[in-house]
């Protein structure tokens, strides 16, 4: 039976909601290929699993397998986690890893592929085949080019036969569904890695005011002079929606929404031009006629009158959140 | 501090902030940095290439059968480049990282710690030995003491810099993959992944209404 594993990030002790929608997805996976989905949590000495059990159950995990060890919560780079994922992968043997969005996959998704000889796909999409003949099925993992003109794609066997390959992947931030899996997940404690010099002392640390940008499931450029209006209404707005003028290019460069929106006239913002998105990802313009969209990237114009547009999508959000 | 520079010439040949910060890392008693860069192209000059990053030396592998390699071949010929100039620090632009992959790639070969997308580098006072490396990552900034050798990308984005003119011509280092050990067949490939071109629904599509976009589930 194969295995998925999702590393878990926790923020002030709570599952990102990349985190649950990547169970989720997990779930959504392992459910066609008759697959485990692994919740990994790491945590410091003072912190506990327990009451994980059951929010990360309910989003998809069937097992959590939790791992105390205090400098890899404490900063996740490779040369701390190298020896934990090293155990999870070797004991496991998983077909996927999948990191939700956010910097820590970019972080340690890279170097755990190398490690394991797995493929690395950033930022993929991912979609099970109708069965085969035999009744098995295949795993397809697409994800755009650096140029974004061109799609690679990988296939995974299915559970049972064929050769096993790996892969490592990152996934776009979403919107979060009713929770996929039914009850609380199975807990189970590994055993802490043996204490090894990683050579990276963490110094000083403190909260990143910009730190929900890289969790963002939507975000929506708008006109400047709409920007200084927005944020008294911002703040009711769902967890994972940003709103931006596009002054935060640095803040997005590890975002990976799966919808933004260009409520601007104006070409592109710079901001934009560094996001990178999943190939199922939308990214929607606004206008009044049928005419060219300010990029060939975008896929959807949403004919709809400026002056109004920001007022529909605030409702439309509000409505998503209730 | 023996620096270098690696840089990508299929993304950029232009001097960028990452190639300012090589330089204001090195110290006096290693020189100035490296720049240092697998070159497929023979007909490519790389004195041209060197000058026109404003290198004081630069070190290149030069060698046909490195035109379709991956992350993890070119990582490879990198190493054992940069080993045999004795580098402490590796420095690379975000947009050059093969997708993140250089960096461990090259950590891995060089037995150093490897770190992505940094947004800053420094000194550390009184330590020769270790860099101070600043990261925004799961939410927090935070100030790393790592120790070298050490291979790190800065976060993209950097601005090009204007190219420093150099009285002389710059200090090349020259060398193919035979030079390294290495060969077409000892590089390693990245696994196999097919390459297709999307089927695209005609787009962009007229919409009226952005409600279903909005539902939650898979977007």
């Amino acid at each position: 039976v194969a295995n998925i594993v999702v590393p878990v990030e926790l923020r002030a002790g709570v599952p990102t909601c990349p985190s649950l929608s990547a169970l989720a997805e997990a779930r959504r996976l392992a459910g066609a290929l008759g697959a485990t989905v692994y919740a990994l949590l790491v945590v410091g000495p003072e912190a506990g699993c327990d009451p994980l059990a059951d929010p990360l159950g309910r989003a998809g995990a069937d097992k959590v397998l939790c791992v105390t060890d205090g400098p890899a919560a404490e900063c996740p780079v490779y040369p701390r986690w190298r020896a934990l994922l090293a155990q999870v992968v070797s004991s496991l043997r998983p077909r996927l890893v999948l990191f939700p969005a956010g910097s820590v996959g970019q972080q340690l998704g890279p170097a755990l592929a190398l490690d394991r000889e797995a493929t690395f796909m950033p930022r993929a999409t991912l979609a099970v085949s109708p069965p085969d003949a035999a009744g098995g099925r295949q795993l397809l993992v697409r994800r755009w080019n650096e140029a974004q003109d061109a799609q690679l794609a990988l296939v995974l066997n299915g559970a049972t036969n064929g050769p096993v390959a790996r892969a490592v992947i990152t996934l776009a931030a979403r919107p979060l569904a009713a929770g996929a899996g039914v009850r609380a997940a199975e807990l189970s404690a590994l055993a802490t890695p043996a204490t090894t010099d990683s050579g990276i002392e963490q110094l000083d640390a403190d909260i990143d005011p910009a730190a929900d940008a890289e969790l963002a499931d939507t975000v929506v450029f708008v006109p400047r002079v709409t920007a200084r209006q927005v944020p008294p209404a911002a703040g009711a707005l769902p967890a994972g929606a940003l709103v931006t003028d596009g002054e935060v290019a640095d803040l997005l460069i590890d975002a990976c929404p799966a919808l933004v929106f260009l409520l601007s006239s104006r070409p592109l913002p710079a901001a934009l031009a560094s996001l990178r998105l999943a190939p199922d990802a939308h990214l929607v313009a606004t206008g009044t006629r049928r005419t060219k969209p300010p990029s060939p990237l975008c896929d959807h114009v949403w004919l709809v009158d400026k002056a109004s547009a920001w007022k529909l999508l605030e409702a439309a959000l509000l409505e998503r959140k209730s | 501090m023996n620096v270098a520079f690696v840089f990508d010439p299929g993304v950029s040949t232009e001097p960028t902030e990452t190639l300012a910060l090589a330089r204001t890392m090195a110290t006096t008693d290693t020189g100035a940095p490296w720049v240092v860069a697998c070159l497929a192209d023979a007909a490519a000059d790389p004195r041209a290439l060197a000058a026109g990053l404003g290198a004081t030396r630069a070190a290149l592998v030069v060698d046909p059968a490195l035109a379709d390699v991956g992350p993890r071949g070119r990582a490879q010929a990198l190493a054992g480049l940069l080993r045999s100039l004795a580098v402490d620090l590796v420095l690379l632009d975000g947009a050059s990282d093969g997708g993140g992959l250089l960096v461990p790639a090259l950590a891995s070969h060089l037995d150093a710690r490897g770190l992505n997308r940094a947004s800053a580098v420094e000194h550390l006072a009184g330590a020769r030995d270790q860099v101070l490396v600043q990261l925004r990552l799961a939410g927090q900034r935070r100030r790393l003491r790592v120790r070298l050798p050490a291979v790190v990308s800065l976060a993209p984005p950097t601005r090009p810099q204007p190219t420093r003119r150099l009285a002389g011509d710059p200090e090349l280092r020259l060398c193919d993959l035979a030079a390294l050990g290495l060969s077409a067949n000892t590089l390693m490939a990245e696994p196999v992944v097919s390459v297709s071109t999307p089927f695209v629904p005609a787009k962009p599509r007229f919409i009226t209404t952005v409600a279903p976009l909005l539902r939650p589930g898979r977007g």
